[in-house]
């Protein structure tokens, strides 16, 4: 008997010294952790819109649609950001695409999928210009994804085609990238074609009624 | 009812699309280890699904009323593995008294289920968002999770047992002895597995 | 010394190639070199830092309740690296994902803590802690470089053959199996060849 308790004291304090540790490391990551998650989100945030608009965000109470969004203006032009959690392939993909009052995609940037690593996570896959041998040390820039810039001057108020039979964006020529364009068509990445879905219905579905809602408040206050 | 095709999705998905073993690389280590023989892996596989379904549904129960609820979430690793080793321990002295015989058949392999990455790994999947309905897995949900992943373990560990006994009475090349043919074997099971991925149900 | 112990860390008792231990997340994070030298250098880490504190307390702890200690130690300190990379690697710790948390079944550390930390001296627990985990790394690395040259056709994140449409096998699981038994049995015939046979 008198082993037990003492077997589980022993227990008992390790486990308590365990704890404190990591209760000690997690006061002193806490702050710095969320900090790392604002950042993210701003970083998502500012690639959606051209480089220098200020992003503001609104809470939506105002209006029929209780929505979280972001304002971004510079003079007259005005960018709508909306958050979209659609469901992907394997768990949820969480994205912001930035559109203009016509529905003109300004920006798509995805900040956080957990798809199949090598499909459908290329979704965030950069291509580089450079080679490891010259690229090693050179300077590192935050790149945008291609599969993000082809969204660029899609229009959300209409159909979004995808089209499989030309190869991925980035491999595409100037004239056949217009040739999407004025299709209103986006590629799918080989292989990923469930993922690429859950993207584009997501804007489809979701922003496109945000962007409705948000103009139906204007028309109404105006 | 929708809960019940989020089930058989759970289901599909834990034993053919995401298997374990084949998709995941959970369990890998008494994967090698055990499946020299179909008895041994059957009697494995049993276990293993029993610890997973009730390491599920206590890890889920405490994941939600004590982790959550008090804002220390970041305690999630060293209470779950304190709690497999604890049901682990539980399992091996209650298979003592009431199963001699396949205590002593599972022999050294009983501990090792602690540290076996498949239990822990489902648990901690568990926690996370259901893939097919894009929420938080309930706690129904969790134990067929648990149930049908641990399925599909022994499924692959099985499978993989057919084929060593094959093995062992066939001519294989001296460096690819042993370990490097079971990882080729096992490598043509996961391309084969591989084919269900395109399966989606709510597409 | 250092040498010899090194040596046997990385190549006589490599881990992964040589005892067959730590495979889990072996196979899943090698899919970039980035994620692979991470994982090693997350493990070895928890490696060390268990290896020295159950050294230290091998005497003081029962026999009895010794591997659910070792189990304790070895989740404070995987916790610790967590939520350290969580703070100042977030996409180290996106990509590795629940291997991370996973670090604490591997059976690297627990084995090592048993049949190395709980009979030996500090300092030379410190040191195996420190060789097997570069024999851990060492071998994920490589792992690592073959599946993403050949799977993606980039090394650290930038392209390497030119013109070169890349097998995205070897990125998916099949690829992986495939990849460490190659490695295994050139590790094999490499042994062979220096006995001699």
């Amino acid at each position: 008997m008198i082993d037990i308790i003492k077997l589980s004291f022993m227990l008992t304090i390790i486990s308590v010294i365990a704890a404190l540790l990591i209760a000690f490391t997690n006061l002193k990551t806490r702050d710095r952790i969320h900090e790392q998650q604002q950042i993210a989100q701003q970083n998502a945030l500012e690639q959606v819109v051209p480089s220098g608009m200020s992003i503001n965000e609104c809470s939506g109470e105002d209006s029929s649609f209780n929505q979280q969004y972001w304002i971004a203006q510079d003079g007259t032009d005005t960018v709508f950001i909306f958050k979209i959690i659609n469901k992907g392939y394997s768990g949820n993909i969480t994205y912001f695409v930035g559109t203009d009052k016509t529905g003109s995609i300004k920006g798509m940037s995805i900040l956080e999928q957990s798809e199949t690593p090598g499909l459908g996570s290329r979704t965030q896959e950069e291509i580089s210009d450079k080679y490891f041998w010259n690229g090693l040390f050179s300077q590192k820039k935050a790149g945008e994804s291609w599969f993000s810039q082809q969204f660029k001057g899609i229009n959300l108020y209409k159909q979004i085609n995808i089209e499989k039979s030309v190869g991925e964006w980035h491999k595409l020529g100037l004239e056949e990238k217009e040739n999407l364009i004025s299709d209103n068509a986006v590629t799918a990445i080989t292989g990923a074609t469930i993922s690429t879905q859950a993207v584009v219905n997501g804007i489809q579905d979701q922003a496109r009624s945000y962007l409705k809602a948000i103009q139906e408040s204007n028309d109404d206050q105006g | 009812m929708e809960s019940f095709a989020s089930l058989i999705g759970i289901s599909v998905s834990a034993i053919f699309i995401s298997n374990f073993v084949l998709s995941r690389f959970l369990g890998l280590c008494p994967f090698l280890g055990v499946s020299k023989k179909i008895s041994s892996a059957v009697g494995m596989g049993m276990a293993v699904i029993f610890v997973m379904v009730i390491a599920s549904g206590f890890t889920w129960i405490i994941n939600r009323f004590v982790l959550v609820r008090f804002d220390v979430e970041f305690l999630r690793t060293i209470v779950f593995i304190l709690v497999i080793a604890a049901l682990v321990q539980l399992v091996e002295m209650a298979l003592q008294k009431y199963s001699p015989a396949l205590y002593e058949a599972l022999g050294i392999f009983l501990p090792l289920i602690t540290t076996n990455c498949a239990v822990l790994g489902v648990a901690l999947i568990n926690t996370g968002i259901n893939p097919i309905t894009g929420l938080q897995f309930t706690f129904f949900e969790t134990i067929v999770n648990g149930t049908m992943s641990g399925v599909g373990f022994m499924l692959a560990l099985v499978l993989m047992a057919g084929l060593r006994e094959k093995l062992e009475l066939s001519n294989t090349p001296e460096i690819l002895e042993g370990l490097p043919i079971s990882f080729i074997t096992a490598g043509l099971m996961a391309l084969a597995f591989l084919g269900f991925a395109g399966l989606n149900f709510f597409a | 010394m250092i040498k010899d112990e090194l040596r046997r860390g990385i190549i006589h008792e490599n881990p992964i190639l040589v005892l067959a231990l730590g495979l889990c997340p072996s196979l899943a994070v090698s899919t970039s070199l980035q994620n692979g030298f991470g994982m090693g250098m997350a493990a070895t880490f928890v490696l060390a830092c268990s290896n020295v504190i159950i050294s230290s307390v091998r005497r003081i702890i029962p026999d009895k309740v010794r591997i659910p200690c070792f189990i304790v130690v070895i989740a404070a300190f995987v916790t610790m690296v967590q939520l350290i990379m969580k703070a100042y690697l977030p996409a180290l710790d996106k990509q590795l994902g629940i291997f991370v948390p996973l670090i604490v079944v591997n059976c690297i550390i627990l084995g090592r803590a048993e049949a190395y930390a709980s009979k030996n001296s500090i300092s030379k627990s410190l040191v195996d802690g420190i060789v097997i985990g570069l024999g851990f790394t060492f071998s994920l690395c490589i792992l690592s470089i073959i599946r993403e040259i050949l799977g993606s056709n980039k090394l650290l994140g930038l392209k390497f053959f030119p013109g070169y449409e890349p097998m995205t096998i070897f990125i998916l699981a099949p690829g992986g199996f495939f990849t460490i038994a190659f490695v295994m049995a050139v590790v094999r015939y490499l042994g062979n060849r220096r006995k001699g046979a």
